[in-house]
């Protein structure tokens, strides 16, 4: 009885707090939803956060800067209820850095988690066009509106959705080879087109076999491409473990206590591109699909090509690395297809 | 003699991977069991096509051409299959190296 007392007072001062915010709801003050939570029935407020992205946001141009905004985008993606993703002082920026915004919201709707990110965009029209570019809209709440040619893009695929629709990863390489065919005027048997097929081929490969433990992560690649005046930028990337960490795990594996081997990111990469780097298994004819990668990474008609994974940006074609103090999770892949110039 | 041409063009224009079905639908073992293994004790001689392909990744040539030589001789896997490859001639090289390395 005393149970149900309690209960019809609870009702009945609910229903006044509702009416009190209905008077009161969708109350703006200069753009800012106004929040009330005094009351006791009322739910807990929203935790808001607003991040802004650097000036230069690129992974190619401005790696730690970008790598420390992701890392606290991951922090308040999983404690925020609100985030806010401020562009607005993003003076130049790279399109995979979009793209792995894309690939990270895609993490939180898989796992649940129950954040609503709004983005700002930047003032630059040039940014826009990018944003628009990637799909971004697509994902996010954003005021991007503008009118593009699709037919520049290869819009963004992703392993995951070929897994829901029952589709062969290889169509997908298929479908990009012929977008570069169709641009680049090249038949399918052009040695860069068989390169490039066999590269994403091998690309979607390492990521099923070797960049995920098995506990449920999401095991997903994404491909971008786009035209531009002098070629086709091409976008692969994936949220796994990276190869210098994959590729040092088996090497412990195989080595602890026999052999001192440098474990320097640096040398596991080099290794692995070269095909010198075995699997666990230390097999010799494993592990030859990086090496076909780095093929088509040092190819005469690409250029500014790069790999960027764990704490290592490494440009393939000068054999440089970039060592960085914060660690990417993931490997991203990005090239570009050059455009033959007529001589006229 | 007795010869076959197996166009590898009939059983896909984009293989890719090694095992069927985790890797795709059309891998190396599934090329090797449903071609070259089925027709491997009939025929002295095997050509293999590998023109008018989107590509030949590495994966599926060594589960392929490697997987046969590691269930039968390397020796008779090498005298017995012949491969054309105009599009990308390297690549029968490379298939030879996946044949002489399969069991290493």
């Amino acid at each position: 009885m005393k149970q149900l007392k309690n209960k019809s007072f609870k009702d009945r001062h609910s229903k006044k707090v509702f009416n009190h915010h209905q008077k009161r709801k969708d109350k703006h003050y200069l753009g800012h939803t106004f929040t009330d939570s005094a009351n006791p029935f009322d739910s807990p407020p929203l935790k808001k956060h607003r991040l802004p992205t650097p000036k230069e946001f690129s992974f190619i141009y401005n790696l730690e800067e970008s790598l420390d905004f992701f890392k606290d985008f991951i922090y308040y993606m999983n404690n925020v209820d609100l985030l806010f993703i401020d562009m607005r002082k993003t003076e130049s920026m790279t399109i995979e850095v979009l793209l792995y915004l894309i690939s990270l919201h895609k993490i939180s709707v898989n796992n649940n988690i129950k954040v609503s990110i709004e983005i700002k965009t930047p003032n630059e029209k040039n940014l826009i066009i990018l944003m628009a570019q990637s799909g971004f809209s697509k994902y996010f709440k954003s005021n991007v509106s503008i009118t593009l040619n699709h037919d520049a893009i290869f819009t963004i695929r992703d392993g995951s959705t070929n897994r829901k629709q029952n589709k062969d990863d290889a169509e997908t390489c298929k479908e990009a080879v012929d977008f570069a065919m169709k641009k680049l005027n090249k038949e399918k048997k052009d040695p860069l087109m068989r390169k490039l097929f066999t590269a994403l081929a091998e690309m979607m490969l390492n990521t099923d076999n070797h960049a995920y433990d098995e506990d449920g992560e999401l095991r997903n690649w994404y491909l971008f491409a786009v035209e531009n005046t002098d070629g086709i930028d091409f976008y692969f990337f994936d949220n796994g473990k990276g190869i210098t960490k994959t590729a040092k795990k088996s090497l412990l594996e195989k080595t602890v206590g026999t052999l001192k081997l440098s474990l320097a990111q640096p040398s596991i990469m080099k290794a692995v591109l070269n095909g010198e780097y075995r699997s666990a298994t230390g097999l010799r004819n494993r592990n030859k699909g990086i090496p076909q990668i780095n093929e088509l990474l040092i190819h005469n008609n690409v250029k500014s090509s790069i790999i960027l994974t764990n704490k290592i940006l490494f440009t393939p074609q000068e054999m440089k690395f970039e060592k960085s103090s914060i660690n990417f999770k993931g490997t991203l892949y990005v090239w570009k297809l050059k455009k033959e110039q007529n001589e006229n | 003699m007795k010869t076959k041409t197996i166009k590898v063009s009939d059983f896909s224009q984009t293989p890719k991977g090694r095992f069927y079905p985790k890797d795709g639908l059309y891998t190396g073992d599934k090329f090797r069991k449903d071609y070259l293994e089925k027709d491997f004790d009939e025929y002295d001689k095997i050509i293999v096509d590998l023109d008018d392909l989107y590509g030949c990744p590495s994966s599926f040539r060594e589960e392929a051409f490697g997987g046969l030589a590691r269930i039968y001789p390397i020796k008779d896997v090498l005298k017995k299959l012949e491969f054309i490859c105009t599009d990308e001639p390297p690549l029968i090289d490379e298939i030879h190296s996946d044949i002489l390395e399969a069991r290493k």
